[in-house]
């Protein structure tokens, strides 16, 4: 026994000296850090305080910021944070210090400041003036002593003061504070028990709740009974998260009486649903069946809540008696929920009389068809017009499963012409694979809109081994409009060839084998599009062909080509072809490939429109250079396009070119914008212009 | 009027009926194919400055959609509109309103659209979910995250339709970007950069004009203070610029968050959830009118390991979205996309893959949601989530240390101090409900 109590005293000693070296420690510790805080330190904070002290509004803001960076300096540090606090204090105390000042300080309070500071805060809460300025601070700084002081003042002060102190009681949500609110739910000045309410509402315990209660059967103000509502709610929803669900249905189902705003009762019934889920499918659909419109829209859109994402029967059977805009509703609520079991009540609705209710219904198809769905979409999207044609089309593009791709190929041949357009609109829209046998064989259609849809799809999802099958096309296409989608195609099947030199091979090989002009034509036209170095002898030889024709294919071509290859090609052909044609042909690839290019300076895109300039004889391609021009955004492009103001014919494309260098080059360079748009003001016909830009010259100034 | 004479009024919020749209076939659209007043969809507009007169101009684009009210507490705002509404409508039936909360009472509106400053951005779309109105309200979603969380509370209690103006979501090549991200065309990512002005740009042509002076008698300024600290009146920080007030706004990085940031989250199927820690460095102005911050970088980083950056001012990240991954990037800012390797600009997402919801166009998605009652492209908790990044990043930096966050319970973690910084105390008699 006695050596027991001598192990435990042994035991306790030993424990004791723990402890006390632990307080030795830190108070070394704590000892150090204050230290580390050179006096100097210190100074510059007082120094700081006596600026504040008479801070005001307007007034440089550097000794705050100061403050906020010598505040910063000592987060991490409770003890140094502790001794600034008791120096804020000592000028918050300070009755001369202004309310800028004590603004300022406050808010400091509000992110460092502790229990030590509710005194001093306390009082300037009993101050109208300052009130605000406390409960700043007030609300965020933890610990009941904020609070029991936030309940002393509540009971000395009035009026905006008081609101304030009751708003900031339920921030806080002081459960200590609810016999005090209970009080003020009836006074005479509706704006404290409507605080009052919303304050009780955020606390929200059984005592909060049962004021709230009491209160909504008394009051009759408009504006405390609404916030009692939502108190009430509010006070329900934290009953659910608190897992106390059999009173919150009580609570929820109070809410719901027929008198109450529909708000309120909406937002009941969403509780109701939510907690009472066995019956809440019988709930929803009673007020579906009910006569409230409002809820009825509710209830719909609650059906996605149900448990299992189902849609259910009597939700299905009830559609056709519902108006037009809860048909949209409804059809909407079972896209989200994405049950296909009533997939034939959607294809139903989309014969019914509203628009809406059809557009509804097919854009659910998205989601909810199947490929049996693919011929009603296309019919619907070549039929119909405006949005519903939208809706049924972007059901096609969408409707996911390779069933439905197979079905969409499958129907293509025998499809009447506008649903086959659609249909092979939605094997590029799909990127659909394995659709290309059946493309080439409507590239052959009697049905030149079909042919032409063919034509284009190919160039999306045709691949390189289906190259030579799309050259044929393009060699036996019969209409101009033909032509250019089949150059086109070819053009993107051939560049998904990774095989340097290899993207023209077929092309070339193919213009040596045929004799038709126009076959010619569209081949020499592809391989500009191509792009591809091995073809460019053959287009430079084909510009001396014999056949004008094909010198245009040739011209157009190069073109085509990307810049700067056959820049030079085009320039030369405008200055030397005799041929006016051709002449004008080249001279717009010329203007084209110098826009086109990237890497040209700006300076030297000049040097090369003038050079076009001088080359125009017809307006159209002055007109060409001058839109160059304002894509520039120099100062040397701006001069050039003023100069050309000077030209009656051009004057208005002139206009143009300078407005849109100057967005540009306005920042940087305004004097040059300002000449400019002088020069402009003094010239032009459109009144319009004239007074925009002397409002703009006067901004200038 | 003053705040003591404002709250003393009867605000008459609405306790009756609530409104309820039409939709109606095209067989009975009157003349000249326009939809009758009497079956549009009725709006009133809170906010009518810059932003939400551009808003509201959009919604009168909308045949479906009838103005009725607008209200401003600016006269000359007010006036503007109602000169724009009624020209529209070749009418004077437009109904100007001072204060918002009279507007919110008529039940005959079915909609709000709010465009107002941010630290106003919380008590009127509250108040209207409480009163049964459908909001269009304005990037980002609040002025701190308390509000942005008390907002969605509202909006889902009273089953409300929200539509944020986070509308990039509504343009093509944005949805594209995103498509080709969610459906792995760059791999599996591991860094987004998010790349946002930087500076204070002078928006509203006040820059320099830092005087105190009184308010101009158009302006009823203890009202726009509102539930801010007090501050006298000074023009440049008031219409468009006090965005760069902490008081009222959060500066570039949250005037910018619900765009970019929204897009990222988006293209990552981020929209539920927020990163786990942020750190953030800003550079706040030493002096001046404005206080909050011209240059800033923050880090975020995400449970799933993906890390989010956030700046401004900083070359090396490009102005938009870009994700990157380990098979490429893709990078989309307004007008503009990109991508390494380029190619995958010209994919087609099949339909068997992830397909993001098409917009009609942002305004119009928010009445076709008002009739059908599904969510917008932009509903309130996505926005919330845009914004969080923004707010959090901002505590970080004002504190100028690491946070670590919950998404789940959206607590900052073991940092009392950055926790109160997630909500601000109102000036009297203004409460967060």
């Amino acid at each position: 026994m006695k050596i027991r109590t001598n192990v435990s005293q042994t035991r306790r000693n030993t424990v004791l000296l723990v402890v006390f070296g632990m307080v030795l420690v830190l108070s070394v510790f704590a000892a150090a850090q204050q230290a580390a805080v050179s006096a100097e330190t210190w100074q510059k904070a007082d120094a700081l305080l006596t600026k504040i002290e008479t801070y005001d509004f307007g007034m440089s803001r550097e000794s705050l910021t100061d403050f906020v960076d010598l505040e910063r300096s000592m987060y991490g540090s409770p003890l140094l944070l502790a001794q600034l606090e008791r120096k804020i204090l000592a000028v918050l105390k300070n009755k001369s210090t202004t309310f800028a000042g004590k603004q300022f300080l406050c808010q400091r309070l509000s992110i460092m400041g502790t229990s030590a500071s509710v005194p001093v805060l306390a009082n300037l809460l009993n101050d109208a003036k300052t009130a605000d300025l406390a409960r700043y601070a007030l609300e965020r700084i933890p610990g009941s002593e904020v609070d029991r002081a936030l309940l002393k003042s509540l009971k000395k002060t009035q009026d905006l003061t008081k609101i304030g102190i009751i708003n900031t009681l339920g921030q806080r949500q002081v459960a200590s504070a609810v016999k005090d609110l209970r009080q003020l739910l009836s006074d005479r000045d509706s704006r404290i028990a409507a605080a009052a309410a919303s304050a009780l509402g955020m606390i929200g315990d059984d005592k909060a709740i049962a004021a709230l209660d009491q209160a909504m059967t008394k009051t009759g103000n408009g504006d405390v009974k609404l916030a009692l509502y939502d108190a009430y709610l509010k006070s329900t929803d934290k009953l659910v998260a608190q897992g106390k669900n059999t009173t919150a249905l009580a609570m929820y189902q109070k809410m719901s009486a027929p008198d109450l705003p529909a708000a309120i009762k909406i937002a009941a019934l969403a509780g109701v649903v939510r907690v009472d889920a066995a019956n809440a499918e019988k709930t929803l659909l009673a007020n579906i069946k009910g006569d409230d419109p409002a809820l009825q829209s509710a209830a719909i859109a609650m059906l996605r809540q149900l448990p299992g994402k189902k849609v259910p029967t009597n939700a299905v059977q009830m559609l056709p008696q519902l108006s037009a805009l809860h048909k949209v509703q409804m059809l909407a609520a079972w896209d989200d929920l994405g049950d296909r079991t009533v997939l034939s009540a959607v294809v139903q609705a989309t014969t019914d009389a509203d628009e809406n209710v059809r557009i509804a219904a097919l854009k659910s198809l998205a989601k909810l068809g199947d490929a049996n769905s693919v011929t009603l979409l296309a019919k619907t999207a070549a039929t119909a017009s405006g949005p519903e044609k939208q809706a049924a089309q972007s059901s096609l593009y969408l409707l996911p499963g390779e069933p439905v791709d197979a079905k969409i190929i499958a129907l293509i041949p025998g499809a009447e012409p506008k649903e086959k357009v659609e249909l092979i609109t939605a094997v590029a829209e799909r990127d659909t694979k394995g659709a290309v046998p059946t493309l080439l064989q409507a590239t052959k259609d009697q049905d030149g809109r079909a042919r032409l849809a063919a034509i284009k799809v190919l160039g999306s999802v045709a691949t390189p081994s289906d190259l030579g099958s799309v050259i044929d096309v393009l060699v036996d296409t019969q209409t101009e409009a033909e032509q250019g989608e089949a150059v086109s195609s070819v053009a993107l099947i051939a560049k998904k060839i990774t095989e340097p030199g290899k993207q023209s091979e077929l092309v070339l090989a193919k213009l040596s084998q045929v004799k038709d002009v126009n076959a010619k034509v569209g081949l020499l036209r592809a391989l500009g599009r191509i792009g591809e170095s091995e073809a460019l002898p053959t287009l430079r030889e084909s510009l001396s062909n014999k056949n004008e024709d094909l010198q245009v294919a040739a011209i157009r071509a190069l073109s085509d080509w990307p810049p700067p290859a056959v820049t030079q090609d085009l320039l030369d052909l405008a200055q030397k072809s005799t041929n006016k044609r051709n002449q004008i042909l080249a001279l717009r690839g010329f203007i084209g490939q110098v826009r086109g290019n990237t890497e040209l300076a700006d300076e030297d895109k000049i040097t090369q429109y003038r050079k076009a300039m001088d080359l125009a004889t017809e307006l159209n391609e002055k007109r060409m250079v001058i839109s160059g021009i304002g894509e520039l955004k120099s100062a040397p492009a701006l001069q050039v396009a003023v100069d050309l103001l000077a030209n009656p014919d051009l004057q208005a494309e002139a206009e143009a070119a300078v407005l849109q260098i100057s967005r540009t080059l306005r920042r940087d360079n305004p004097e040059a914008v300002k000449k400019a748009f002088t020069a402009v003001v003094a010239v032009t016909q459109n009144e319009e212009t004239r007074k925009n830009l002397q409002k703009e010259l006067e901004a200038l100034k | 009027m003053n705040r003591r004479d404002f709250i003393k009024q009867s605000t008459g919020v609405a306790l009756g009926a609530l409104a309820f749209p039409s939709i109606v076939p095209s067989t009975v659209l009157g003349r000249n194919g326009q939809i009758a007043p009497s079956n549009r969809i009725t709006m009133g507009c809170i906010g009518v400055g810059w932003q939400g007169t551009s808003n509201m101009e959009s919604f009168l684009e909308e045949p479906d959609c009838q103005i009725v009210a607008v209200c401003d507490i600016d006269q000359n705002h007010l006036a503007n509109a109602k000169a724009i509404v009624d020209k529209k409508y070749d009418n004077a039936d437009c109904v100007t309103y001072h204060d918002f909360h009279k507007l919110i009472a008529r039940d005959d509106i079915d909609a709000v659209s709010i465009g107002l400053p941010d630290h106003w951005h919380a008590i009127p779309a509250i108040l209207a979910a409480k009163s049964g109105k459908d909001i269009f309200g304005e990037k980002p979603l609040a002025h701190s995250l308390k509000e942005g969380r008390a907002i969605c509370d509202a909006v889902h209690r009273y089953h409300r339709i929200w539509q944020t103006g986070s509308w990039q979501r509504s343009q093509e090549h944005f949805r594209f970007a995103c498509e080709l991200v969610r459906n792995g065309r760059i791999g599996k990512i591991h860094t987004v950069e998010v790349g946002l002005p930087a500076g204070h740009t002078d928006f509203a042509g006040t820059k320099g004009e830092d005087q105190i002076t009184a308010p101009p008698s158009e302006l009823d300024y203890d009202f726009w203070v509102g539930p801010a600290p007090y501050m006298p009146y000074v023009k440049s920080r008031v219409h468009k610029n006090w965005r760069w007030m902490l008081e009222y706004g959060g500066g570039q990085i949250l005037d910018w968050v619900g765009h970019h940031v929204d897009i990222a989250h988006w293209g990552l199927g981020l929209d539920s959830t927020g990163p786990i820690e942020i750190e953030g460095t800003g550079e706040y102005p030493k002096d001046g009118v404005y206080n909050a911050a011209t240059k800033y970088y923050v880090t975020t980083k995400y449970s799933n390991g993906i890390t989010l950056i956030m700046a401004g001012g900083y070359d090396q990240i490009t102005g938009g979205t870009k994700w990157i991954g380990d098979l490429g990037w893709i990078w989309v800012n307004r007008g503009a996309i990109d991508a390494h390797p380029k190619n995958l600009l010209k994919e087609v997402i099949d339909p068997n893959e992830i397909h993001l919801f098409k917009s009609p166009g942002h305004w119009r998605n928010f009445l076709d949601c008002i009739k059908s009652r599904q969510q917008t492209i932009t509903p309130c908790e996505v926005a919330h989530r845009s914004a969080s990044p923004g707010h959090l990043g901002q505590i970080s930096m004002l504190l100028g240390r690491k946070i670590r966050f919950n998404p789940d319970t959206e607590e900052i973690i073991n940092d009392p101090t950055a926790s109160a910084m997630l909500g601000n105390a109102y000036r009297s008699p203004w409460r967060l409900e």
